[in-house]
């Protein structure tokens, strides 16, 4: 057995505090070890992105990083995004938006797309297509051909202009 | 693959063919060296083992034969070496020219075959990591021509990620056998 | 039927699930005591097994097993042919399918030696690198061609070359008209290899229950109940006692139909073996080699044309890479031979290939499924005619298209399913047309290109026709049941990789019930749930799972009917479904629910009539008399960047016939992706091979898959031609999108090139390809280029 080392950050708002080995991945302790197995891993290589999480706030690729480098860091996953409204979860306007406009076939690269697009969106909150396609240039989708992503973006940028309230 | 490229040490041509076939100071300026040693004529065994950060070690067997010598002048290595994961095999040609008393110029050009996850994978480090790797150590045993070399630690940062749980292993058997293709 | 959800873009039943990180995945199973696989992979691509040295391996504290091909025993077994070879006279095939583990010879880089069983991947892994394997390594076959040659290495001992089939199809005699013609262009044609590449990596969980005799598997296939079927025999368990789940699948495009890939017979029999449930999950380095690919073919074609630009007939010859083994028989082959004569009125047809075996992966349906190598041929071919004949691109297409009173037209060929190749409906030049106009093709030829041109931009058109076998047999089923909640429960044995079927089957079954399609719980893709069926492959589960739901829903609704009658009280003819509910035509307000019905129909106590079943449910299933011809324009502008070669497409259009919609949304989503996966295929990706059969580009940092920023914004416009070969009147959508694109992509650049433009006349390209081709051209050198 390896040796281990106990790492502690929060996912979703909930402390976690586990003893791992240090060559572990993020994205398998997110996946294996928490069981949240919304966040995919498509390459690790860090190219695809469908492993993308929020750590801060800010996009990573979870299948580039060891749990350990999480240390201390508030992490968000695509289960973290719909907010509990204690009657069943009430998705995000983003989420909302992909259905409404079929961005999502298969729906494997899906969290990515949306973990990179939450910062992208907090940023950027009327982005314009190129921009858009330029956000989404590191997260690879064989399904779609981007199209209705691009659609659904734009859409939830209208949505969230006009509901100030919605929730990040 | 095929690669080429030159050297100048500062030394004599007799005394760069003489560091080239020893095998202690050849270990020496080779990063992971376990082991290399000569097992007979002109016949030379050894075995590197790479551990990157957490990454556990991965071995890698090699094997040299030198043929066609002509000292102090030229020879030909007939390398072969396989670890887990990849392998190499073919020949180099090594050249050795006076350019005056403490100057020596080495030409060297390899044809190899270059198969398993190294190729696959590791084909834009191949070219590029070895050619820099290469010149690090032709100057660390540059170097033993006037003084002796130690250790080098390497800068194995950012090696995560690359694909596979053992990724890590596979970079760091890109840049060892290139720095082998170079440097031998 | 009441035609209120088909036809409509219903949103999707299946989105929240995988929006919100809730959707199962074959990698998400997490099972107690689970244990881990890992493989140990050949790195030649083809060498003799003198030793394998297990022990150290074995030694190790978190290694729980270690195994190679002798430690199989009678398991040990070369996998089945998956798709025997249609019944074409003449036709030669030679037999060799893949193995579980190498046993004397490795054959592919990649091909699987020994398996290692951790409790964890990463431990598995680390032993992996203690096994030591004895490899003398032979001379790799990898060109096609010198493949066949005398002096050229044998993969298979047990035959007696590298030759894996030759197939002659032909109708009328195309050498008479060929030296009657007055034209006959000749070229010869590349294609290379690619990957799938979906985004979810291929994985396997096996779970033994030994006290209930049950195996349930987990498996990222595309044909659940086939891998159920066979697993099975293999294990020696009743097919009862073995459930395959294809549970969400992260897109197939074809390798996932695959089987049996060795990781599927090995996983299962490791899980009875250590009596805990194993797991094992691809990485992406090990599906560059360990799934299926596929591309690589040469064709040397002729056309052979009147004056007037009236196809006489076509001969094409080529050479078919099916890699180290041939388990799924000719399908790829023979898609392009028959796939080639595309629209068009062919009278002669002469089609002769050879399919090779070489020591690369296997080749498999991949999206397209060797279709897009017959476009490319046959689209290349009428180019070079209009060029040399002088007629118009369009208008040499025109002239040869069949006409809709041609249809069913009889091309006098077998297809891939062992039918007649006969198109069952078409309106060809309709969707041309609307490609013409929408485009502005007349206006943009006569004018633009040249005011362009001056103005130094380089912008070419691109406008090329296709058509596509779809929806073949033989069969699927399909369940419906209404319980006792109002739930309308479907069960059929597709399985699903994102096409939309929990939407568009539930729509076929709503409007029989008069229910929404959101009350309609699909469940595809476990045998536990429904076990007679295929599999999803060549565009068929919309067609022919569709059916299967459609003839069940309308078998329920006609309980339904007679329940609600007899609870009404009122004739059978009075009653109309609704609202979730049976209720009188003429008095809305007297109803009842199809959960109350549901009830009424499986009493507790009393008699239930002899000859009846209880319950609300039937079971359905459609078999095609054969497959269905969907077709399409695809038009494109690209901007072509002579000094970089790079492009910009500045339009992309797509006139499509699929029959009739059910989901136009989907259908869309569907043919966009297939362009994206084309455009992939035309300009970005290529799996590079060397001379010792080493792949020398297996990672996305160097297989490059088309990105936001590469596709551009897809128009569809629709014709519709329903099929009169299934109820529904629909043709398969899944492949359209990426079929004609690597044809589209050659006619666009050589217009936007212009003069001095070298032919194109292999695929796929990329900037660096094609500015080689440019340079060999001497087009840096033509004064065109030199103002």
């Amino acid at each position: 057995m390896q040796e281990t080392v106990t790492v502690r950050f929060s996912v979703n708002g909930e402390p976690v505090e586990r003893s791992v080995e240090p060559r572990m991945l993020l994205s398998d302790f997110l996946r294996h070890e928490l069981d949240l197995t919304g966040t995919h891993v498509g390459c690790e290589h860090g190219v695809c992105g469908a492993c993308t999480v929020l750590m801060d706030g800010d996009a990573v690729r979870s299948c580039l990083m060891f749990a350990v480098q999480a240390e201390g860091a508030e992490l968000t996953t695509v289960e973290g995004l719909a907010s509990d409204t204690g009657e069943g979860p009430r998705l995000h306007v983003l989420q909302e938006a992909f259905i409404e406009k079929h961005g999502l076939q298969c729906g494997f690269c899906t969290p990515g797309f949306l973990m990179t697009l939450i910062p992208f969106l907090r940023d950027n909150p009327t982005p314009s297509e190129t921009e858009i396609r330029e956000a989404v240039s590191g997260n690879l989708c064989r399904c779609t051909g981007y199209q209705n992503i691009v659609s659904a973006v734009r859409f939830a940028a209208r949505r969230m202009a006009t509901q100030p309230e919605v929730p990040e | 693959m095929q690669m080429a490229s030159q050297f100048v040490f500062a030394g004599s041509r007799e005394k760069v063919w003489e560091m080239l076939h020893d095998p202690a100071i050849l270990a020496k300026a080779l990063p992971g060296t376990k082991r290399l040693e000569m097992v007979g004529e002109d016949d030379y065994e050894g075995e590197m083992q790479v551990s990157v950060g957490p990454v556990t070690a991965a071995s890698f067997a090699v094997t040299i034969k030198l043929i066609n010598k002509v000292p102090p002048e030229s020879f030909t290595m007939v390398i072969d070496g396989r670890g887990n994961a990849g392998y190499t095999a073919g020949e180099a040609q090594v050249k050795l020219t006076e350019q005056g008393p403490e100057a020596t110029l080495m030409e060297y050009s390899a044809d190899l075959d270059i198969g398993g996850r190294v190729a696959a994978v590791g084909q834009r480090l191949i070219d590029s990591v070895g050619k820099s790797m290469a010149k690090q150590g032709l100057e660390a045993i540059n170097r033993e021509l006037t003084g002796p070399v130690t250790g080098q630690a390497k800068d194995r940062r950012g090696l995560a990620g690359l694909g596979g749980k053992r990724a890590g292993a596979v970079v760091a058997i890109v840049i060892i056998l290139a720095f082998l293709l170079f440097v031998l | 039927m009441n035609a209120r959800y088909f036809g409509a873009s219903v949103r999707r039943n299946e989105d929240e699930r995988l929006l919100t990180g809730q959707a199962l995945f074959v990698d998400d199973v997490h099972l107690d005591e689970m244990l881990h696989v890992a493989f140990l992979r050949s790195d030649y691509a083809h060498a003799r097994i003198k030793s394998i040295d297990l022990s150290t391996a074995r030694s190790r504290d978190a290694v729980l097993g270690v195994y190679a091909a002798g430690d199989l025993g009678d398991y040990w077994q070369p996998g089945p042919l998956l798709v025997p070879p249609p019944p074409i006279e003449r036709l030669e095939f030679h037999e060799a399918t893949q193995v579980p583990l190498a046993r004397d010879k490795v054959r592919h880089v990649g091909e699987p030696i020994a398996m290692v069983v951790a409790r964890s991947r990463y431990e598995a892994e680390d032993a992996l690198a203690l096994i030591q394997v004895d490899l003398e390594p032979l001379d790799a076959v990898v060109e096609l061609e010198a493949a066949l040659a005398d002096e050229s290495p044998r993969l298979h001992e047990h035959l007696e070359s590298n030759l894996a089939a030759h197939v002659i199809q032909e109708k009328g005699d195309y050498s008479a008209v060929a030296d009657k013609a007055a034209h006959v262009i000749k070229r010869r044609f590349r294609f290379d290899r690619g990957a799938a590449a979906a985004m979810e990596n291929r994985g396997v969980v096996a779970d033994w229950n030994a006290k209930s005799g049950e195996l349930t598997v987990w498996d990222t296939t595309q044909a659940p109940i086939p891998i159920r079927n066979g697993l099975a025999r293999l294990l020696n368990i009743p097919e009862a006692q073995v459930r395959v789940i294809a549970p969400f699948i992260g897109g197939g495009f074809g390798p996932k139909i695959m089987m049996f890939y060795p990781e599927e017979v090995l996983i299962p029999w490791l899980a009875m073996r250590h009596g805990r449930p194993m797991k094992w999950i691809e990485d992406r380095q090990e599906s560059f080699f360990a799934t299926t690919q596929e591309r690589g073919q040469i064709h040397d074609a002729e056309l052979a044309l009147t004056e007037g630009g009236i196809i006489l007939g076509v001969r094409d010859v080529f050479w078919h890479d099916t890699g180290a083994y041939d388990p799924y028989g000719l399908t790829v082959p023979i898609n392009s031979q028959c796939t080639l004569l595309g629209p068009y009125q062919v009278p002669n047809y002469y089609s002769e290939f050879r399919s090779v075996f070489t020591n690369k992966p296997i080749v498999t349906p991949v999206r397209g499924a060797g279709r897009q190598h017959g476009v490319f041929v046959m689209e290349r071919l009428l180019d070079i005619a209009a060029r040399e004949l002088d007629i118009d691109r369009v208008e040499i297409r025109r002239r040869n298209l069949l006409a809709p009173e041609d249809f069913p037209h009889d091309h006098e060929i077998i297809y891939q399913d062992s039918a007649p190749l006969v198109y069952d409906s078409g309106n060809y030049e309709a969707a041309l047309d609307k490609a013409v106009e929408r485009m502005e093709y007349k206006q943009f030829v006569r004018e633009e290109r040249a005011r362009l041109r001056a103005e130094g931009r380089n912008v070419g058109i691109g406008i090329v026709s296709y058509i596509e076998g779809t929806g073949i047999g033989p069969y699927e089923g399909a369940r419906v049941t209404v319980e006792p909640s109002g739930t309308v429960c479907l069960a059929t044995g597709v399985g699903t990789q994102g096409q939309g079927h929990f939407t568009t089957f539930a729509q076929i079954v709503a409007d029989e019930l008069g229910v929404t399609p959101d009350r309609v719980h699909v469940v595809t893709g476990d045998t536990g749930r429904f076990n007679w069926g295929t599999g999803t492959f060549a565009s068929r589960g919309a067609v022919v799972a569709g059916s299967a739901c459609h003839e069940a829903a309308v078998a329920v609704r006609a309980m339904v009917v007679a329940e609600a009658a007899a609870a009404l009280e009122v004739d059978a003819d009075d009653i109309e479904l609704a609202e979730g509910t049976a209720r009188v035509k003429s008095r809305p307000e007297t109803c009842i629910s199809l959960g109350d019905l549901a009830v009424r129909s499986n009493p507790l106590r009393g008699a239930v009539t002899p000859g009846t079943n209880p319950g609300l449910e039937a079971t359905a299933y459609f078999g095609p008399e054969r497959g269905t011809t969907a077709s399409g324009v695809h038009a494109m502008l690209v901007e072509v960047d002579p000094e970089t070669a790079m492009l910009k497409i500045l339009r992309y259009l797509v006139v499509h016939d699929c029959g009739r919609v059910i989901n136009p949304m989907i259908v869309e989503g569907q043919i966009v992706g297939g362009v994206a996966h084309g455009i992939g295929n035309s300009f970005y990706e290529q799996l590079h091979f060397d001379k010792a059969g080493q792949l020398l580009n297996a990672s996305f940092m160097d297989y490059l898959l088309p990105t936001a920023t590469d596709v551009p914004h897809v128009e569809v416009d629709h014709v519709e031609t329903p099929s009169p070969y299934n109820p529904l009147g629909t043709k398969g959508v899944g492949e359209a999108g990426a079929i004609p694109v690597g044809a589209l992509f050659a006619q666009a650049i050589e217009d936007a090139l212009g003069d001095g433009a070298p032919e194109i006349l292999e695929m796929p390209l990329s900037p660096n390809r094609l500015f080689e081709l440019l340079s060999e051209a001497g087009y840096y050198r033509s004064p065109s280029q030199q103002e």
